[in-house]
Parts: structure tokens; sequence; C-alpha cells
């Protein structure tokens, strides 16, 4: 009998603290009205293969991915490990580097917005220690709508954040975006801002971009070996990661001034 | 009941090992009695010698994209001309073949003929000068009982000149168990290429396993009285072979014309079994269209006479010598059935005509990214295809042009035309796609899912992009480090909270500025360096990385509790492995990496150690033959030093160039031992494409 007052007493908190969030939710329609008028153009699809090579060949799956245009002429952000995984970080004791495949990834493909072709696109660069990379679209169209990222600002704990994202073409290639807050902030290991929210470039609700948005996953990994049985529901280490926007601005104007890697045919 | 072909892929052989152990106790307790004990050493001394190991180098294809591995089997030596008996399925998709006699002396072989429907085929040994060989004979009938002492011969996962011994369990056995249909036996032993449709098998307990497919099976006559073909990889001791009589003809066929001319009738037969009747054998299945069905014979109809000869299948055992009797008639000859549809008595006439192959060739086509096989009727009436004529895609590399077309192409279309031109073969494809100055894109009708459909593709000729991937860079100091918090600091006497330099390397900014092994970090630009936990030393390296590139910098360190300070100047980090130049070497089938600084340090080269590091190796290409392993440094190819992938790969053109070439040495470095391994000439293909 306890057991139920309890559990009801439970329920009427749990219905009680629903009632106050839906309360304070607000309607974003005009920050996404805003905000897909702003940069939507700007987020766009890519496809890419990647290798890992096994017993002397390689094994290719392509894959997909979502990238914002940082520049007018072609210049893209994309995720780190959208070009290359280091699975030495997946493996309990790596070694020296080497030691574990590394996959890498070619033959990218970028779809604009509102385009229905798929044009070639070649590495620039990559900061693994971001964890992010940059492809430049070949042959590229003049005057691409682009993201500034010198126009950043400042990511605090407590701020909300809208993340632009593009669907697949089986879904119309349709902008849409999700709301994210930042939970905290970190400088250890590095600097990153701790957040929930969806990967990608992340926006002030004015427009302004004020970080990258990602997954760890060799950290997620070691830190969920380091994690026991999981029953101990330690949840505090459970957040994406936001790299501060003028660490992404920074990186990206050196990886602007470089060329591409080479060409693929 | 699952059985599988015994020919041993490389990759097997320690997987199973485990097995070996098990069947060796087992195979002791079958020893026969001693009284066939001198029998058995007469049989053996009469066969073994000439039973032989058999290495093929395949070429099967994956995703798209052709695959060189080794495998291995077992054969005999069958005439004086050195023809060597043996399974299809060990020759199957063999592009250079060697033999390893019972003495050690191993020679190259060349493919006589293969005969898929009975799953055997000849080698012919092609020794240096003429040569008789000794040889072993087939039996001319198979007079097995059950109980009969036979001895199992050859290579068990490569382990040559094996024996074993055992009893014939049943000497007619059809792989049909008693939760089979009949109806689909054929299908099966082995889609697109049905084997064992005009034999029974002897199954037999004498221990075999992958690498024995294609080796004898000996009574104590010391006469090849089957063919080792088959057997269960768990759950007992069940093999099964080939009959020898029924080899035997196969073998001499093959020597003789190079292959095996069988007729087909177009329908398919079943037993009586289960029917009521007594007499004749049952029409399963008819094809549709065919001759047989335009000549009025319907599935259900019972067979009662061939040509006025009264025929019988009382059971599915007695289909076998029936399919036989049927595959000899003569090619081109009238055939008169008698059949019994509902009572009534009716003739059936029809034209024996010559078997097509099952199977067409698969190739690799690389300007469209895929893999495709040759359709044949046979084929494309067991996939229900509308087309007939066709290049059937089993593969597609992902990211190449196939896989990029406009829909992409994916396994099981099948291509018709390509720019309006039919395609039946490769060669069909290459003259419609032939490399031009500009790529153009080609319009491919095909056939999917039983629609006609279009599709845009652009073909790409040559080499294959494979750039490094490239990194920012980022300041460095040089050393490795141990994370020490407060408490672990105070603890174990450090003084102070810091990170401990666990490795140092040479002429690093840090070496340089005098640090050492056991030096304590302590501060940073004046900045304490505390670690948050005693596993992770990221956040030293991420301090480093903020700082400016060639800049200065200074750490305050402890050393023996004594404060002291270094000035370093920040250099860049050396470039990680995925920054580094790869280069696929296409006649070696090996992917090799410049060697880096991380590698020098991973194998505790010298920094100034040069070489070229291999990062994958295809076991079947010619690496892997030479046993090139993935994480060797390759540092002297013939007489040159080789520092890049590119100076190994004219190396190798200029070994392969020279007039007295032999075996081509390599000087290897393999964890602490240099090495010297041998490529031999004719496992180098240059015409292979080089992707770089």
């Amino acid at each position: 009998m306890k057991s139920f007052y309890r559990s009801a007493l439970l329920t009427v908190f749990l219905l009680a603290f629903s009632a106050a969030q839906a309360a304070t939710v607000e309607d974003y329609r005009d920050i996404y009205r805003d905000l897909t008028a702003k940069h939507a153009q700007a987020v766009v699809t890519v496809k890419f293969v990647m290798s890992v090579t096994s017993s002397g060949k390689e094994e290719r799956i392509e894959d997909r991915t979502q990238a914002l245009l940082v520049s007018a002429d072609g210049l893209l952000l994309v995720p780190d490990r959208a070009v290359s995984v280091d699975f030495s970080a997946f493996m309990p004791s790596s070694g020296s580097q080497g030691a574990a495949p590394v996959a890498k990834s070619s033959d990218f493909r970028v779809r604009l917005a509102g385009s229905d072709d798929w044009l070639p696109a070649d590495l620039v660069t990559r900061d693994s220690q971001l964890g992010l990379a940059w492809l430049r679209v070949r042959q590229s169209p003049k005057d691409l709508a682009f993201v500034n990222l010198a126009d950043g600002i400042r990511a605090e704990p407590g701020m909300v954040f809208f993340s632009l994202l593009r669907t697949s073409d089986e879904w119309g290639g349709v902008p849409v975006f999700r709301p994210g807050l930042v939970m905290g902030e970190t400088h250890t290991p590095k600097t990153v801002l701790l957040v929930d929210g969806v990967p990608g470039m992340a926006f002030s609700a004015d427009g302004h971009p004020i970080g990258y948005v990602d997954i760890d996953f060799g950290r997620m990994m070691r830190s969920s070996r380091n994690g026991g049985s999981g029953l101990g529901l330690d949840v505090a280490d459970v957040a994406l990661q936001m790299t501060p926007i003028d660490k992404v601005a920074a990186a990206t104007a050196q990886a602007a001034k470089l060329p591409v890697v080479a060409s693929g045919k | 009941m699952r059985n599988i072909p015994f020919v041993l892929r490389s990759a097997l052989f320690a997987l199973t090992m485990i097995f070996l152990g098990g069947n060796a106790a087992r195979a002791d307790q079958l020893l026969p009695a001693p009284s066939d004990s001198n029998r058995i050493a007469t049989a053996r001394d009469r066969v073994l010698p000439v039973v032989v190991s058999i290495l093929t180098v395949r070429q099967d294809y994956r995703q798209g994209e052709p695959l060189l591995s080794v495998s291995s089997g077992s054969g005999t030596v069958v005439s004086a001309q050195g023809h060597i008996a043996t399974n299809a399925h060990v020759t199957q998709n063999g592009k250079s073949f060697r033999i390893v006699f019972a003495d050690g002396r191993e020679l190259p072989a060349k493919l006589v003929g293969t005969d898929t429907l009975s799953d055997i085929a000849v080698l012919q040994v092609q020794p240096p000068k003429p040569e008789t060989f000794a040889f072993a004979e087939f039996a001319k009938t198979l007079d097995l009982r059950p109980g009969d002492t036979v001895l199992a011969m050859g290579a068990p996962w490569g382990l040559s000149n094996s024996m074993s011994a055992g009893v014939v369990n049943n000497p007619r056995r059809l792989l049909v168990s008693l939760f089979d249909d009949e109806a689909e036996y054929e299908d099966s032993i082995g889609e697109d290429e049905p084997t064992g449709r005009y034999y029974a098998w002897i199954q037999h307990d004498a221990a075999i396993a992958p690498g024995n497919s294609g080796g004898p099976l000996v009574d104590l006559n010391g006469r090849i009285v089957g063919v080792n073909t088959r057997g269960m990889i768990v759950g007992g001791d069940l093999a099964f072979a080939i009959p020898g009589p029924e080899a035997g003809s196969v073998v001499r066929s093959l020597i003789d014309n190079g292959r095996v001319r069988r007729v087909s009738l177009g329908f398919r037969l079943r037993s009586l079994k289960g029917t009521g009747f007594s007499e004749g054998v049952l029409v399963n299945a008819v094809e549709r269209g065919s001759v047989p069905e335009n000549a009025g014979l319907r599935a259900g109809d019972r067979i009662l006479k061939l040509n006025g000869e009264a025929i019988n299948a009382l059971q599915p055992i007695d289909l076998p010598a029936l399919q036989k009797h049927i595959a000899e008639l003569p090619i081109d000859s009238k055939v008169v059935l008698e059949v019994d549809r509902d009572g009534k008595r009716r003739q059936v006439e029809l034209k024996a005509t010559e078997q097509i192959r099952e199977r067409g060739d698969e190739n690799a086509f690389p300007p469209f990214g895929i893999s495709a096989t040759q359709l044949t009727a046979a084929m494309g009436r067991r996939r229900s295809l509308d087309s007939t004529q066709g290049l059937l895609v089993t593969g597609v590399r992902p990211g190449g042009p196939a896989a990029v077309a406009r829909p992409e192409l994916t396994e099981g279309d099948l291509l018709l035309s390509v720019d309006g031109k039919p395609v039946t073969s490769l060669a069909d494809l290459n003259l419609a796609a032939r490399p031009g100055a500009e790529a153009k894109p080609l319009i491919i009708r095909l056939e999917r899912d039983g629609e006609q459909r279009l599709s845009l593709l652009t073909p790409v000729f040559g080499d294959q992009a494979r750039t490094p991937l490239p990194e920012l860079p980022k300041a460095w100091v040089g050393v490795e480090v141990q994370p020490f918090t407060a408490s672990l600091a105070r603890e174990i006497g450090l003084g102070r909270p810091g990170y401990r330099i666990s490795r140092i390397y040479p002429g690093s900014p840090l070496a340089k500025a005098g640090a050492k092994v056991g030096d304590l970090l302590v501060a940073l630009e004046g900045e304490p360096l505390k670690p948050a936990n005693e596993t992770s030393s990221e956040g030293f390296d991420q301090r480093v990385h903020d700082l400016t590139l060639d800049s200065h910098a200074k750490f305050s360190a402890l050393r023996d509790g004594k404060p002291l300070d270094f000035d370093v100047t920040l250099a860049a980090s050396p470039v990680d492995t995925s920054g580094l130049r790869t280069l696929a070497v296409a006649g070696l089938r090996a992917q090799l990496r410049e060697l880096g600084f991380y590698d020098r340090v991973g194998l505790k080269l010298p920094m100034d150690r040069s070489g070229v590091i291999i990062d994958g190796v295809e076991s079947g290409g010619a690496a892997g033959l030479a046993h090139l392993k993935r994480g060797d440094v390759i540092i002297q190819l013939g007489d040159r030093s080789v520092s890049t992938p590119d100076e190994l790969s004219k190396a190798l053109d200029h070994s392969l160039a020279l007039a007295h070439g032999g075996l081509i040495p390599l000087q290897v470095i393999r964890g602490s031992q240099t090495r010297i391994l041998y490529l031999e000439r004719y496992w180098l293909n240059a015409d292979a494409p080089e992707s770089r």
C-alpha cells in the first residue's frame, strides 16, 4: 500500500513537472522562418565512400553526411569522422599509430540546395583535434550562399541554440531545424561546451553561428568502457560537444588558404 | 544435412585447427584389423607417392573488383604425361596452379579441362624438360560394399602426404536426407553449377578435411575408387567421394577433348517414391516454351520407355544412373519416349540436343566499377528473367561509376545494351565503352525485377585517385607524458601534480631544450599543468596544441625534486599515418605507404631509417605469395634501395626489365630482424592497372 502511494505521488509530481515544462515551451516559428531564410541554402548534403583496408583489399561503403558551405566559392565544412576514422580510438589498447586500421573517405559528392545534381568535391584538409574537415566543390557555381563564421558569437552554458539540417532527397531535400541546449562548459581535456542537440553548426536565435556540435565516438567508447555495468546511470558525461565558434572560424580561415589535396578522376 | 566442398581457403586453417585434434583421436580408433595392415601398406605405396597438393591462386570478385587469394586442394597423377585429376571446385576461378609432389618438388601446371557438372577437373604439370611421371589408375568398376576398408589421401588443411583409413558407410549415397525434397537436390548442391547429377556418392568415414578435395579414395587393391569431394566440417566423420569409374570416365574425356559433351532433353525427373507406381520414372519439371513442352510432354507424365527400352526409377538413388544414360545419348539423335498420362499411353518424339553451359564467365569491368557474368539460358531460367542474353551484374564497387550512375546499378541487374549496342559479353562492353578524350555518359538499358529500365553512367578509365589525408599543422614538443594528479603525486613523492615525461623523441623541441625521461612538467607559460585524472594526457596535448606554431614556450619542470625551466621552439607535429602517401601497386597486389614518424617510433627504427611500409597484402597476389605481411618495411628491392612507394614501383619495373631475370630479392625489416624474401617474376601481372 505504501508503495502505491509512493508511485501515485511520483506520478503526480512528474505530471506537474511536465505541465510546468509545457507552459514554458516557446513557439519557434519565427526563429525557424528567419533561420531557414538566412542559412538554409548553405546547408547541403555530401555523399562519400569510406574505405578500410582488410587483408590487403579495400572494403568500401557509401555514406552520407551534412555539410555547411562556408565560402562563396564552395568551401565546405564537414565532420572529420566523414573523412577519416582511426579505429585505434575504439580499441582498449591501441598501441602505436598504425596498429589499428584507419578508414579513409574519397569520392565526395555534394548536392546543393535546390539542385538534383551531385557535384564532385575534393578534400582540402582536416583537423582531427577539432573533429572538422574541409572540402571544396569542384567546378563550383559562383556566389554560393554561405555562412560567415567570422560573424559568430560566444556560446555560454544555459543558451538555447538551433541546428539546421537538410533531409535526403528521399524526403525532398528540405531544411529542418532542431533546438538544443548548452548544458555546460569544460576545459578538460579540451575546451568544449557540453550540449544537448544534434551534430552540425549551431546558431543563436538571431542567426549567428556559435559553434560546431558533434559526437566524439572514440571518447564515447572509452567512457562506456570505463563506466562499468552502466547501472549506476551516471549520465553527466552523456553529451555532445560543441567546439566554440572562434576555434572553428580560425581553423576554417587556415583551410581556406590551402589548395585541394588532389583531384580524383 | 549440410556438407561442404573440401577445398581449403587459406584463412580457414587457423580457425579450424581445433577440429583436427578431435578427429585425430577418432581416426586412431578406426584403424582396421591387423590382417589388413599389409594390404594397406601395399595400397599406400602404390598411390601415395603420386598424390599431390595443388596450390591455386584464385581470382574471385568482391564489391565489383577482382580479389586474389590462395587455396589448396589435392589430386592424383593419372597419366605418364603428368595429368592430375582433381575436383573442379579446386581449380575454380584459378589464375595459376602449382603442384607439390610427395617428394616436395614443386612445378607449375596448366588447366586442361573442367567439368562442373561432375565436379572433376584435370591439370597438367609443366616440367622444365620432358618427363615421364608415375601415376595411379581409376577403378574400372565399383564393387565397394559397406564396411570395406578405404584410404583417403591428400593434404587436409594443407598438410601434404597425409593418409587416413576408414570404412565405406554406403557406396550409393544420394545427398537427400529424410527431410529434403529430392526434386531440389541438384539446386541444393550448387546454384548455377549443379553437381552430382550423374552419380551417387560413396559415403565413408576415413577422416578428411578442407584441403582433401580432389584427393583419391583408395581401396586395398591400390585402385582409385573415388575422388574425395565433400565432407562435414562439424557433426562427425561423414565424407563423400565421387565414384572412381565415373570420375575416370570424365577425366579421360577432359584429357582427350578438353570437355565433356552431354545431351539434355529439357526436363527434370523424379523417382516413383510415394506414388504407388512400380514402373517408369516421373517427369518432375518441364521448362516453359521448351522443345519437350512443345512436343507435348507435361510435368507429372510417367515415362515408361526410352527409345523402346523400359526405364525405371523406383527410388531417388536410381535417378543418377538414369540421368547419366540420357546424357550419354548421341547428340542430335531422335529420342522416342513412351509416356503414361492419366492411364493413357502416348509417344513423344524429341531431339537430343547438346547441353549448354550452366554458368557464364565472370569478370570485372573497372571503367564501370562492376563485376559481371555472361548470362546463360540456364541462369536466366533460374532467375525468371525475360531476357536470355546480357551481362548479369554480380558486384558493384561502392563509389564507382555504376554506384553513382543515375539511377545506380545494383547486383542482380541484367545489362542489355550500352548506348543502343547490345552487350552479351565483356568483349561487347569493351567495344561499347571505349576510352575517349572526355568521359562521356552512356545510356545503359537493363532488366531489373521484370522491368526494362534506363540508367546514365559515366565510365572512368585509368587509375583511381588515392590521396593522403592532410592535417592542419599543430604545435608539438615531442614527448609522451604520464599524468600525475595532486594526490597521486603526493603519495608517490613527486612533490607537485604535473605530467611526467615517459618518452622523449630524439631531436624533438623538448629534447633539444634538454628535457629527459622522468622530468615532471608542472607549468606551461606560468600556468600550472594540472591533470584531471590519472589516465589521460589529453589535457597536456591540448595545452600544447593551443600554442602558436613556431613560437617559443616556457615549460617549468622538476628533476629529482629540483626546479628547472625549458625554453622550447615549437615545431609542427609529425604527419600521422593517414596523412602519408599510399600507393596500391597492382602488380604486387599490395598497398604500400611512406614510412612515417610514428612508424619509426612503433617499430623502434632510427629516425633516419628510410623504407616503404606494407599497409595491406592480398594473399593470392605477388606480395602475398612472397610472404610479405602488413607492417613489413621494404628497404631494398632487387639492387635498389627504396624510400618511397614510387621508388619501389620504379625498382620493381627496373628488376622486371632486366634480361637475366631470376628471382627478385626483397630486403624487409620485420620486428627486430632484417629478412630476405623473393618475388617470382611470373607472379607479377604487369598488365594490371596501378592505382595511386
